[in-house]
């Protein structure tokens, strides 16, 4: 007999104090920081003047010269620009590594399979502050990996991007090997009996079933790595401005929380996207394929 | 046959290990994913191992061996500001682990199955922290305090970390609830068990080892949180990742790489230790 009551592990209302949390601390601040992104900036320190205004938004695209032209406004559009190129190079790294090591670790005995999942989750756990700092003892002037003849990275887009790779590999290894390791090997082993040749077996079968695992990959490992703060501030340059950066300036030196709050929008709106463009997949495909996903994303 | 049948049994997984002939092919076939899944390891760990044995380096130059020593490690443990910060990491992260392992435990208890359609959107906020860049929750959530008059304070940084480890909390808690037999919980109301009692001796001591998971989980996030915390830091409020930012702005260090030493090896040997309880409990 199915139970009828709403929850069989216990008292309904328990949802109550989580709820009210995610309405008064995610929901309300995300309809605050959209509503200062459209008021006048304040006069004094920090702070808005209750005012309805959308400068924010028009000088993330437009500058006005001392004359009064008009112009598009490079400089902002130029670290949107780079921090959306940065992120999906990020993903594409990440998808070339983290891809092929996920299918590996599934082609492991299980007790194997479980030390290598372990290894491939402790970076995750060590603080993102030390593991960056890892990267710039070996890619600084001077730095180990300069002793071996590589060219000095650090203060560059490549050191953001070998670091933020570095940071979000796990986050694509794993979904990937969770579907991986739930594929059933003798399909695979189907295509080769009928004559399939190995990269024939790789991309009409394997990476087709590993549709989901890829996809959520993607979601987690872009996302973050458009919003990231830690890496770029302190492995790119200051010539290599980042969405992350730029935000934090706003709040922070340049005390313009209206434009601050408008570019944390765009970052929302930016995620919301990507979001829907793969929920949608969902619900145009039909159920819920990968079991990975859900969790992850909401 | 049977051989095969017990081979199954044991890896618990079926279809994946009975066929070693494809597994074998495959890598035969694809060499390259051997190579990659190796590379990506030495990528992954590479950095970690150079951190851990220049923490040993005796040099005053962060990136220049001069052998072996312990010195900094002295050096590190009398920092008092090190140590301050790391007192006031830990005086947050305590009540945050359990706060936010209470609340992940009732949203997983009273969501039940299918969740409540009608709750869906405070749910996907719940969620929100898990998926958004963690820059947007962290300036929603301080502007937000900025326009309600709520002072950046211990309480107010306490309330930030809760609302990002929740969900955080709640993914082993769940995972772990999908995996009970539904039938007990359904015995124990046949049995005349209110959903209080219920949850008390029935749901909870079957999710406890779920529940310690969500704790550590909590913990660690919170110990390593860096954004939140940067920006709703108030006057008294610099926690470790905060400081350690600071120095790290200055560059390598000695002192820098055993702080990065210490914290790659201290939850790396807590999430051993606590797989290792659970392998023990298991058994």
């Amino acid at each position: 007999m199915r139970v009828k009551r709403s929850s069989p592990y216990g008292p309904a209302r328990a949802v109550y104090p989580a709820l009210t949390l995610g309405a008064v601390l995610v929901g309300a601040p995300l309809l605050v920081v959209t509503l200062y992104s459209f008021l006048k900036r304040g006069s004094f320190g920090s702070g808005v003047v209750y005012k309805f205004t959308s400068d924010a938004y028009s000088s993330i695209l437009i500058q006005t010269n001392l004359l009064g032209e008009h112009s598009l406004n490079s400089a902002y559009l130029g670290i949107i620009w780079r921090s959306i190129i940065l992120a999906s190079a990020v993903t594409i790294f990440c998808l070339l590594i983290g891809v092929p090591t996920a299918i590996w670790i599934a082609l492991q005995t299980p007790s194997r399979q479980r030390i290598l999942v372990l290894l491939v989750t402790i970076p995750f756990w060590v603080n993102v502050l030390a593991r960056t700092y890892a990267w710039m003892l070996l890619l600084a002037d001077k730095g180990l990996l300069s002793k071996i003849g590589a060219p000095t990275l650090l203060y560059t887009n490549w050191a953001t991007l070998i670091g933020l790779s570095y940071a979000f590999l796990p986050f694509m290894i794993l979904p990937v090997y969770s579907v991986a390791e739930k594929l059933d090997i003798r399909i695979l082993e189907a295509g080769f009996d009928l004559g399939a040749s190995g990269w024939r077996v790789l991309t009409k079968i394997l990476l087709p079933s590993l549709k989901f695992g890829i996809l959520s990959g993607v979601a987690v490992v872009f996302i973050p790595a458009l919003g990231a703060y830690v890496q770029p501030s302190l492995l790119g340059g200051n010539k290599s401005m980042l969405i992350g950066s730029l935000i934090n300036d706003q709040f922070g030196e340049s005390r313009n929380w209206p434009l601050g709050s408008a570019l944390a929008v765009l970052l929302l709106a930016m995620t919301v996207g990507v979001l829907s463009a793969y929920k949608w997949r969902e619900w145009t495909r039909g159920k819920r394929n990968a079991e990975s996903v859900d969790g992850i994303l909401p | 046959m049977a051989r095969m049948d017990t081979r199954e049994a044991k890896c618990g997984i079926r279809g994946w290990n009975s066929s070693m002939k494809g597994t074998l092919e495959i890598r035969r076939q694809i060499p390259t994913v051997g190579a990659l899944g190796i590379g990506s390891l030495g990528f992954l760990y590479l950095p970690l191992i150079t951190v851990l044995v220049f923490s040993f380096n005796k040099s005053e130059d962060a990136t220049v061996w001069g052998g072996f020593s312990t010195h900094w490690y002295s050096t590190v443990v009398h920092n008092s500001d090190l140590l301050r910060a790391a007192k006031f990491s830990l005086s947050l992260a305590l009540p945050t682990s359990l706060l936010a392992a209470t609340l992940a435990t009732g949203l997983a208890i009273g969501l039940g199955i299918g969740g409540n359609r009608r709750m869906a959107i405070l749910q996907v906020l719940v969620n929100a922290p898990l998926i958004l860049p963690e820059i947007v929750t962290a300036v929603g959530t301080l502007t937000f305090f900025s326009a309600v008059k709520i002072p950046l304070n211990f309480t107010s940084l306490l309330a930030a970390h809760v609302v990002l480890c929740v969900p955080f909390a709640f993914l082993p808690i769940r995972s772990r609830l999908r995996d009970i037999d539904l039938s007990i919980f359904e015995a124990a109301q046949d049995l005349g068990a209110d959903s209080w009692r219920v949850l008390r001796k029935v749901t909870v001591p079957l999710l406890l080892p779920a529940i310690l998971a969500a704790t550590l989980l909590s913990f660690i996030i919170s110990m390593d949180d860096f954004l939140t915390s940067m920006f709703l830091s108030g006057p008294n409020t610099t926690t470790l990742p905060l400081y350690i930012f600071g120095l790290l702005k200055l560059g390598a260090s000695p002192e820098v790489n055993v702080i990065s030493a210490l914290l790659l090896v201290i939850p790396t040997f807590g999430l051993i230790l606590s797989l290792m309880w659970r392998k023990k409990r298991g058994k």
